[in-house]
């Protein structure tokens, strides 16, 4: 007969998502030292004892599992939901986990420090799952078992994953694009295939999110809203993903960055692609998109079923944190969470964009310098500064001159913010200057005997005055 | 020795096939089961609880069922372990139709986790075929023991409709070939920094300096302030929400032709507070609306069109079915004051709705709508007296004894023609209400439409009538003695003569001692009727012993007849009693 086993406290289920996360961070230390330190180090020591006691606290009766379902982590069958304070450990144990395409590990009750020594070692020292097993084999490491993922198909190559990624990018272009064209919107848009789409780009952020963030460097392909929106709505998504929103809360970001110029059918492209300071007259119609679009979505909401948030997005992304910029309504009060994200993202992109009356573009780390001189007055400081975290101080797609005097392209943030400033750059030029199609390099990687950086960041160089284009860079790995 | 580290698949292939072959019909099965019963269905339970049973022994086994999805077939390691065509009831089919190519059920799988997994294939079977996708579903669900899996492709295949993707050219030349100069400046900055070896670390300092501002980590109580703003949005109530963003774009529309199909959306935005039973936010909500109106009558007349026309269908049967219902659910748990605030907010409607709501109210709720209607009828009597008077259907009389009970409160010629209207009324609830209006009014029409009273069908009615007229006249009393004639008293019955004796009695005027004296000579013999009438009019002078009455009984005991002297006599023996104690 089935038994039915009650369901475990609230307080129960806070002390085991507790457990979890702080088994995740001590584990993501634990890799890191490794790294830098024999296992036999003190530092490595001290956090392996901790992260035992932690295990051990939560495997006296029975084992506890440590799983990876679809980018979640679920410890003891509570999903572990990080805060962008844990972010970089969730992301680098993930990372190293499905790297080696680990889905599932449990820990037995009769598990010895030494055993988890010796676990952690070898996953630092296997390149994949068979290696892993092999080696856990050898040390014979009984009470730590590992499952391999199943979920996942067959897209392991980086090639292979940037393809797809990039093959995701255009349909969003093509599917935001037949909603912004058709005569009659109502039958253009489809919000299940939009859902579906927006949970493919998640997906994709999850599995491969510095190439998406490179993708975010393409500017003004067909038309410049449609391209704009899509990288808007990417990096909400991600942004979003660091605050810890949920899944829904995620699907109705997207959508809301998505449509978040929808009102911009309405504006004469004369006015928008004006090569010249609009008049007071053109820049009323301008200020006038965000209602326009704000309408139109509300009157799709109830036959297509459009989040009120994106709504929401549409009408508030140009007010300001003071509460100023447009539209004004009869009352003033404060945007939503959505549309502070969207603001951020929204004036990132765009001035990171060359346009006909903003000839040169500010370079991304311009950008977000320039962003955080605006103060508290433009946007929410907190949102501001998680997003600036994000992007880290060399955005990718950021051209940066090297000491050794090569020319690099920053391809990956380095998630941990102590090394925030030693991204991993393809280096795209030698140092006599010469473009070439260079390796991806760590900067944070040292000369072993020295013990000195090998490659160090002098300064970022502006793409367009050397007639790069970045996001070039990154879909040439998917078309080549 | 089966590897201790890897919990994998170890299952000899065909034993695990015919398993998997019954395993996979019950899910199907237990899926029908849960499309054709609610989910707490017995039949449903018995189900899941096999099923459940049955995979968790394989998943105890196996580690995984790993199932691969065909348009009408499941397949399991390469073999077909269930069909079925039928594209209206197949599970394999409904998973293709969406893209699913993957299902895995993982070891760890629980008994609750399986039962959400067919409730959202059961919710989403029964969704309109365009809101339908069971991928999404499964997407949002995050389960943590079945994961699934959707080909980008057949989204993007969605999308395109056999278009080509855009296309990204890259000039391969362009980007592996030639020389990047470096502009003086920049080139000058690497020979500096390369000539200033030893200071790497002064530079990497001064640009910590910026990251301690930007990107270093947030303190605790930086965190707590995100997550409250997260928090706080989430709990912000959608309807509320919609209902202050559809005003604010009203305001703002300056697009005339999409007003009217905005409309619709200040229904939507409307309609969402009242099903979640807000009336106080429904009722700010129209409020707003009003003083917008207000606001764009000269400015914007295009939109005040738009409001009033909006304000105007509330009056329609859908709405009400929506109060209706809202308000026969919600048993009392939604407080009177917001009923009575919706209800004043949207003006006229308000009053229909609350008709209707009389209408089809059982009586023994009547009583807590009237503390709803009772101050947005004065409201309404002090406005427009004349609207409330139109709203009084003799098919709802609790309503409409509301009404003139409300209306009663006011005098005037208007009230009394109005009450006057009730005295033809086929409801006696309306009639008698309308009565005891009258006797309050400090009107002599009113007394005397009274009289009008006396000759209706109800006798508790008559009764009444008789009780409360006061006899303000001559006319008016030779009106009331011709209704008291024996003729007539003789076919009502005993009350009825009480309460007009009664209001005779306490009346001193020589017409009605001259009606006693006539109602004392009527024979007995062989007319009960008449005695018992005799005899009723002794015992009500009795009870009004004045002066006029006093006399009377003292003539017909002198002068009267026999049979009534010994009663005059009794009548008047009282009367002293009473007076001596």
């Amino acid at each position: 007969m089935n038994q039915r086993i009650s369901a475990p406290s609230t307080e129960i289920l806070r002390e085991i998502h507790q457990a979890g996360v702080e088994i995740i961070v001590r584990f993501n230390s634990l890799l890191k030292l490794g790294r830098l330190y024999s296992v036999k180090n003190v530092l490595f020591q001290e956090q392996l004892g901790l992260l035992y006691k932690r295990i051990k606290d939560n495997c006296q009766e029975e084992e506890a599992t440590l799983k990876i379902r679809e980018g979640t982590f679920f410890f003891r069958n509570v999903r572990l939901r990080f805060i962008f304070a844990n972010y970089p450990a969730f992301k680098t144990v993930l990372q190293e986990l499905t790297k080696r395409e680990v889905a599932v590990i449990s820990f037995l009750p009769e598990l010895t420090e030494s055993e988890l020594e010796t676990f952690i070692a070898c996953l630092l020292k296997a390149e994949g799952y068979n290696q892993l097993l092999a080696g856990l084999d050898e040390a014979q490491i009984v009470h730590i078992q590992i499952e391999k993922g199943t979920e996942r198909t067959s897209l392991t190559g980086k090639k292979e994953k940037d393809r797809a990624t990039a093959r995701i990018y255009f349909s969003s272009l093509l599917h935001l694009k037949d909603a912004f064209e058709a005569e009659d919107p109502h039958q253009a848009l489809r919000l299940n295939t939009t859902r579906r789409l927006m949970q493919a780009l998640f997906t994709h952020i999850v599995d491969n999110e510095a190439f998406v963030f490179g993708l975010t460097n393409i500017k003004n392909f067909d038309e410049y809203t449609l391209n704009h929106s899509i990288n808007v709505c990417l990096l909400s998504i991600a942004l979003g993903r660091r605050l810890g929103l949920d899944r829904n809360e995620l699907i109705e970001l997207g959508i809301s960055a998505f449509f978040h110029d929808f009102g911009k059918i309405e504006t004469p492209k004369e006015i928008l692609d004006k090569p010249a300071k609009l008049e007071p007259h053109e820049r009323a119609v301008i200020e006038k998109h965000p209602y326009h679009g704000a309408g139109t979505l509300a009157l799709w909401r109830e036959i297509k079923g459009i989040p009120l948030r994106a709504i929401h997005v549409a009408m508030e992304h140009h007010i300001k944190e003071d509460l100023s910029g447009y539209p004004q309504t009869f009352k003033k009060r404060p945007p939503h969470l959505f549309s502070k994200i969207v603001k951020i993202v929204d004036y990132f992109d765009a001035i990171t964009t060359k346009r006909v009356y903003r000839p040169r573009a500010f370079t991304r780390e311009e950008a977000l310098s320039l962003m955080m001189d605006q103060g508290d007055k433009e946007f929410h400081p907190l949102l501001l500064r998680i997003f600036i975290q994000m992007m880290g101080f060399y955005p990718i797609g950021s051209v940066v001159a090297l000491n050794t005097g090569e020319i690099g392209l920053v391809v990956e943030t380095n998630p941990d913010p102590a090394l925030t400033l030693r991204p991993k750059v393809k280096i795209i030029a030698d140092k006599n200057g010469q473009r070439i199609d260079g390796p991806v390099v760590d900067l944070a990687e040292k000369d072993p005997i020295s013990q000195r950086y090998l490659r160090t960041i002098v300064k970022g160089l502006d793409p367009e005055k050397y007639n790069i284009r970045p996001a070039d860079y990154f879909m040439a790995s998917t078309l080549a | 020795m089966p590897n201790l580290k890897e919990r994998s698949f170890s299952v000899e292939k065909n034993n695990s096939w015919d398993e998997v072959r019954d395993l996979v019909l019950l899910l199907t099965r237990t899926n029908s089961a849960f499309k054709i019963f609610p989910p707490e269905h017995a039949t449903v339970k018995q189900f899941l609880a096999d099923f459940w049973e049955r995979l968790k022994s394989f998943l105890e086994k196996n580690g995984c069922l790993d199932l691969i999805i065909g348009e009408n077939y499941f397949e399991y390691m390469g073999e077909k372990v269930f069909e079925d065509a039928d594209v209206a009831h197949s599970l394999p089919f409904f998973f293709f139709r969406d893209g699913l190519q993957r299902l895995s059920f993982h070891r760890g799988l629980t008994e609750k986790e399986l039962s959400l997994f067919f409730e959202t294939i059961r919710e989403v079977a029964f969704r309109p075929p365009d809101e339908a996708d069971i991928v999404s579903a499964f997407w949002e669900k995050n389960f943590e023991n079945i994961t699934f899996y959707a080909p980008d492709e057949f989204i993007i295949e969605k999308i395109t409709r056999g278009r080509p993707l855009p296309e990204y050219e890259v000039n391969f030349e362009e980007l592996y070939s030639g020389k990047i100069e470096l502009a003086e400046e920049d080139r000058k900055a690497i020979e500096d920094w390369q000539l200033k070896t030893e200071s790497q670390e002064d530079s990497e300092k001064e640009k910590t300096i910026f990251l301690e501002e930007s990107l270093a980590d947030l303190k605790e109580e930086e965190w707590r302030m995100i997550e409250s703003i997260i928090h706080s949005h989430r709990e912000l109530p959608q309807d509320e929400e919609l209902g202050r963003l559809s005003l604010e774009i009203l305001y703002l529309e300056d697009r005339f032709d999409h007003l009217p199909s905005f409309k619709a959306s200040l229904h939507e935005a409307h309609k969402a507070l009242l099903k979640n039973g807000k009336l106080a936010k429904a009722a700010a909500f129209i409020r707003d609306l009003t003083s917008l109106n207000k606001i764009f009558a000269s400015w914007q007349p295009q939109k005040s069109a738009v409001i009033e026309s909006f304000l105007a269908e509330i009056e329609q049967d859908n709405y009400f079915a929506l109060i209706k219902e809202i308000y026969f659910s919600s048993s009392g748990s939604l407080r009177k004051e917001d009923w009575l605030d919706y209800f004043l907010a949207i003006g006229r409607p308000g009053l229909i709705f609350l008709a209707s709501l009389y209408q089809n109210s059982p009586q023994t709720t009547i009583s807590s709508l009237d503390e709803i209607a009772k101050p947005i009828l004065e409201k309404w009597a002090e406005e427009k007296p004349e609207d409330l008077m139109k709203l009084v259907q003799e098919s709802n009389p609790y309503w409409s004894q509301m009404i003139i009970r409300t209306l009663a409160l006011k005098q005037g010629p208007k009230i009394t023609t109005f009450l006057a209207g009730f005295i033809r009324s086929s409801q006696p609830l309306l009639r008698r209400e309308a009565l005891d209006a009258l006797a309050r009014l400090d009107s002599p029409t009113a007394k005397k439409i009274i009289l009008g009273y006396f000759h209706d069908e109800d006798e508790e009615i008559r009764v009444t009538a008789a009780k409360i007229i006061k006899i303000a006249d001559d006319s008016m009393l030779d009106h009331v003695i011709k209704i008291a004639s024996p003729l007539r008293l003789r076919e009502k019955k005993e009350r009825e003569i009480v309460a007009i004796f009664e209001m005779l009695a306490s009346t001193i005027h020589p017409k009605v001692k001259k009606y006693f004296q006539e109602i004392f000579k009527l024979p007995w013999f062989l007319k009960p009727k008449n005695k018992k009438i005799c005899l009723l009019a002794i015992e009500i002078l009795k009870r009004y012993p004045n002066a006029q009455n006093r006399d009377l009984l003292k003539e017909i005991m002198v002068k009267g007849r026999r049979q009534l002297k010994k009663y005059c006599q009794q009548a008047l023996k009282e009367i002293n009693l009473k007076e001596i104690i």
